[in-house]
């Protein structure tokens, strides 16, 4: 068992354990997830010293047939697109256990364990090198989300709950018969050797079983990211969850689309990825436009940070599919820039609803002079979102614009309108929330329930506001490790399309998805 | 009108602190003798590498820093006439420029004019088509659609599920029949 493996375990045990707590032992029931996620995050920050940035592969590799027929392995292990988001998933799960400390009080037990289950998922996705395996995590993944929206939501939950789970699991069906169809192709489920496969050109595909490959994993991730406009399951779920679980939802389960795109569809269908790009990137950059522009207009809080996000994962779906360097460097770093950030916004929406148990902006008003440094957080955080220098989402915002502008300069245009709006939907509702009245009474203001940080509540955000800065300013800390992968997907792409047809004269063919200057 | 005047506020007005009034100083002194001090274009010259401006000195220099001086002067003069020895002033200009003064006052009316034709149309039109037609109506609206017709044809499905022996044995039969005489009239 290497660290990865145990990493992939401690949740999993963490959370059987969980289960034979007594139910009546609610501060141990706390108190054990939280040493548990703890433990978890200080395990996982081993993968990070003990990871050598540019060497090529997995890292962390653990390979042993699960089962022999069909030919399913046990095959995990890291790269620099997943060391980070296994990073961000142990970082926050400690942070999601204490906001739901006061917050929950109906079955204490179920609501920790689900965590734990939740942390373990993704961990497990993010490290499968197995199409089998990933598909396992994926669903397990599902489990936790589903009963922590369905039971610990607001007044309309089992609506969203379900709706969560069937839009998610009908892409994730279109997956499993991809994956099933390539296993009858390869022979195996094993993503490594599938790969090598297509790579020698001992399997072959052709034009149209490519593109519909492609399809049906391209729909799945799709959903999970949410892509326009697939989108509509995401406001109803976030609106219901509780915190815990829209925090989850936002900052990492999101990414598991955005991941699927990098890790699976463009490696493995490289022709098909850069011939539907042009219409991909469109739907993208709609997203991001439509995203925000609907998000401006929301009465709800957690609505709006809600459509928020589906604009700012059309920006991290616009870098993926310009198949440049700084493109996908700069989605797979804004993939944890969103986790960090919108995070800490739905982190602070749920402080604010535990104070005055409402989410709609015309409850609030003046906050700043009751909660001024709630006030002065999530102002941080508002700039953050927004994209200001000095803090996280700049940065990769800029190399997905500077990576877009390289394939097509049009594309970089339309996309920063969005930037535009994100600071128009966050800076009013900012200027509505916390200074200004309440309702329509002129100077009435929060002056009730509306306390500032408690020590417990100054624990969840001051490490998401050093992250916010930290990444912000130090980049090198998280870059190179991403390049260096971000490199070899390129690579991947060039090589397997350049052997998948014969050579293209340079009129037409295959540049139409965004120029081939990648690096 | 600030300093000179009837008081019309609310609160007590007392003077600044010294951490307030100190970095003041500071900058007023520095504000008035700080271009003699220090060589400002010499300094900034690194930073903007176009050297036109800073290169014409000399004595023209003085005479325009002298104009700009002159104007500065000229304008306080003109508001301690108008605002503190005869305040009819205002006033008069006011009521004889009429319309003109209306416009100015209000900024030519950039502010309406802009909120009228993008910041109004964008939210409303967000509000309304984006959000409650397309994305609440027609996107969602076809997800939950195809709930409600899976489970449409799930009811009606459900009537051939009556349990009833009976009804399953001439369903059989009924179908057995269909099958033979599409075999017969096939061949």
């Amino acid at each position: 068992m290497n660290l990865l493996e145990i990493l992939i375990a401690l949740p999993a045990a963490g959370f059987l354990v969980t289960l034979f707590i007594p139910r009546k032992q609610e501060h141990l029931t706390r108190s054990f997830t939280l040493i548990v996620s703890l433990l978890a995050f200080v395990l996982s920050l081993g993968l990070v010293t003990g990871f050598e940035t540019g060497k090529p592969g997995q890292q962390f590799v653990d390979n042993v047939v699960w089962i022999a027929n069909p030919d399913i392995h046990w095959h995990v292990g890291i790269d620099g697109l997943s060391l980070w988001l296994i990073i961000l998933s142990t970082f926050l799960t400690p942070i999601a256990i204490l906001v739901s400390w006061r917050y929950i009080h109906k079955q204490v037990r179920e609501f920790f364990a689900f965590l734990l289950l939740l942390e373990f998922g993704l961990i497990g996705v993010f490290a499968a090198w197995d199409l089998f395996l990933f598909y396992v995590f994926w669903e397990v993944v599902l489990v936790p989300m589903y009963f922590l929206i369905g039971i610990w939501g607001h007044d309309r939950r089992i609506y969203a709950a379900v709706k969560f789970f069937l839009y998610t699991m009908a892409g994730s069906v279109l997956m499993l018969v991809a994956i099933i169809y390539l296993y009858t192709l390869a022979g195996t489920f094993d993503y490594a050797t599938i790969l090598d496969l297509f790579r020698s050109g001992r399997i072959g595909l052709s034009h149209t079983e490519e593109t519909l490959l492609f399809l049906a994993f391209f729909v799945a991730f799709a959903i999970k990211v949410p892509l326009f406009p697939l989108h509509t399951w995401l406001p109803d779920a976030h609106v219901e969850a509780p915190t815990a679980g829209s925090l989850m939802l936002a900052s990492v389960m999101l990414k598991m689309g955005t991941y699927g795109l990098l890790r699976f569809c463009i490696p493995l269908f490289p022709v098909a990825a850069r011939e539907n790009a042009s219409w991909i990137n469109v739907l993208a950059i709609i997203g991001i436009i439509y995203g925000a522009l609907v998000a401006m207009v929301q009465p709800n809080m957690k609505k709006l940070v809600a459509y928020s996000s589906v604009s700012h994962l059309g920006f991290v779906v616009l870098g993926i599919f310009s198949f440049t360097q700084m493109g996908l460097d700069g989605a797979v770093y804004q993939m944890l820039n969103h986790g960090i950030s919108t995070g800490a916004l739905f982190v602070l929406v749920g402080m604010m609803y535990e104070r005055r148990h409402s989410l709609a902006i015309k409850d609030f008003g003046g906050v700043a002079t009751a909660a001024p440094w709630l006030a002065t957080i999530f102002l941080i955080t508002t700039l953050a979102s927004i994209g200001l220098p000095m803090l996280n989402n700049f940065v990769g915002e800029f190399l997905i614009l500077q990576g877009v502008a390289q394939a097509k300069f049009a594309w970089t245009a339309f996309a920063a309108i969005g930037v535009i709006l994100s600071a128009c939907y966050m800076l009013w509702m900012y200027q509505r929330v916390f200074f200004g009245t309440q309702g329509k009474e002129p100077g009435e203001t929060v002056k009730h329930h509306m306390p500032d940080f408690n020590v417990r509540e100054w624990l969840c955000v001051v490490p998401l506001v050093v992250m916010m800065v930290w990444m912000g300013i130090v980049t090198q800390t998280f870059l190179p490790a991403v390049s260096a992968t971000d490199a070899s997907i390129l690579d991947q792409a060039g090589t397997a399309s350049a052997l998948a047809r014969p050579p293209v004269p340079p009129t037409g063919g295959i540049t139409h998805g965004g120029s081939l200057h990648a690096r | 009108m600030t300093f000179w005047g009837d008081y019309r506020g609310h609160g007590h007005p007392h003077e600044s602190s010294w951490t307030m009034l100190g970095p003041l100083v500071v900058l007023a002194v520095l504000s008035i003798v700080g271009g003699f001090v220090f060589n400002v274009p010499e300094i900034l010259s690194g930073m903007f590498p176009i050297k036109e401006a800073t290169e014409n000195g000399g004595p023209g220099e003085m005479v325009l820093t002298g104009i700009s001086v002159a104007f500065g002067l000229a304008g306080i003069a003109l508001s301690w006439l108008m605002y503190v020895v005869n305040k009819d002033i205002p006033e008069k200009i006011t009521s004889s420029l009429g319309g003109v003064y209306t416009l100015v006052y209000n900024k030519y009316f950039v502010d309406e004019a802009y909120d009228a034709a993008i910041v109004r149309p964008l939210v409303q039109g967000s509000e309304s088509v984006l959000w409650k037609t397309v994305d609440a109506g027609l996107i969602d609206g076809t997800v939950n659609g195809m709930g409600t017709q899976s489970q449409g044809v799930g009811s009606l499905l459900r009537l051939l599920q009556s349990g009833n022996i009976r009804s399953y044995a001439t369903w059989v039969v009924i179908g057995a029949v269909v099958v033979i005489v599409v075999m017969g009239v096939t061949r």
